[in-house]
């Protein structure tokens, strides 16, 4: 069968594409892997109770199972490294898991985090010396993941 | 010659058109960009006393129409209402109760990212104790 198409067809077909591509929301849904969380991270902590306050910033690089493989951090003015740790990331992008930390083998667990659908930031609240903290990690490499 | 003309015009101008929701620099904000599922956490902080927060709630037509979590160690369920202006600035408040009692936290100053994944924003709790929020969109 022979094909034909007017001069206007190309142009029309291209822009309905093009509509129809664009027309997906920005929040479109989004997947997460384990993976997701390798690379380096900052990380700051912030937290306060009665007459306390502990702030915490740092690096951490995690590998592909989420494991810590290095960093060091400033905790509470004091220079001191993390002892270990792992980071789980569920299908939605809730974070759990934890992060320790060398002066008082201080554990900062997640009570609740979760990645952003760009997979570059993670929010949480997690355990503190005292009380809860509220916990901010920021991708330091590689690029913004597109929506599914 | 005049049918590939049309064709890299259209080709053109769809790699422009695809190129424009890459853009956040001019994004602008409507109210529907409130909607969906979010993860909710608040912390804050007033001479002894702290509070904090976190849960999933879901936003329609601004109103939180459904949502649980945590305020403090006890469990809660979330109402309240938000608002977005053009600008991305997100005001409103998120309440809830818990165990037979009530809170609220109120936006002071707020701002949805050009993404329109995430919102920070500054404000105070029912005691106006001052408080950081984090809301982040899950779908």
């Amino acid at each position: 069968m022979r094909m034909r198409m007017r001069g206007g067809r190309p142009v029309l077909a291209a822009l309905c594409l093009a509509a129809l591509l664009a027309a997906v929301p920005a929040g479109a849904a989004q997947t997460f892997s384990q993976e997701d969380l390798a690379g380096r991270w900052l990380v700051f902590i912030y937290g306060a109770y009665e007459t306390k306050t502990e702030h915490l910033f740092g690096t951490v690089d995690l590998d592909q199972a989420g494991s810590l493989v290095a960093g060091s951090n400033t905790y509470r003015g004091v220079e001191n490294q993390f002892l270990g740790g792992w980071l789980g990331l569920g299908e939605n992008g809730q974070i759990s898991g934890g992060l320790q930390i060398e002066t008082w083998a201080l554990a900062f667990n997640f009570l609740r985090g979760q990645m952003d659908l760009s997979k570059t930031e993670i929010t949480g609240i997690v355990t503190g010396q005292w009380y809860p903290c509220l916990i901010r990690m920021v991708k330091a490499s590689g690029e913004p993941a597109p929506l599914d | 010659m005049g049918r590939h003309k049309n064709l890299v015009l259209g080709l053109g101008l769809a790699a422009w058109l695809l190129l424009l929701p890459a853009a956040p620099a001019g994004a602008a904000f409507e109210g529907p960009d409130l909607d969906g599922n979010w993860e909710f956490f608040a912390l804050g902080y007033y001479e002894v006393f702290t509070t904090y927060c976190f849960g999933s709630l879901t936003v329609l037509d601004g109103e939180i129409v459904a949502g649980s979590g945590q305020y403090h160690s006890a469990p809660t369920t979330f109402r309240g209402s938000l608002g977005l202006s053009p600008g991305g600035q997100v005001v409103g408040n998120i309440a809830g109760r818990y165990d037979g009692g009530e809170y609220h936290y109120e936006f002071v100053s707020g701002q949805m990212n050009p993404r329109k994944d995430t919102i920070v924003g500054s404000g105070r709790n029912h005691n106006w104790w001052m408080c950081t929020f984090y809301l982040v969109k899950t779908n």
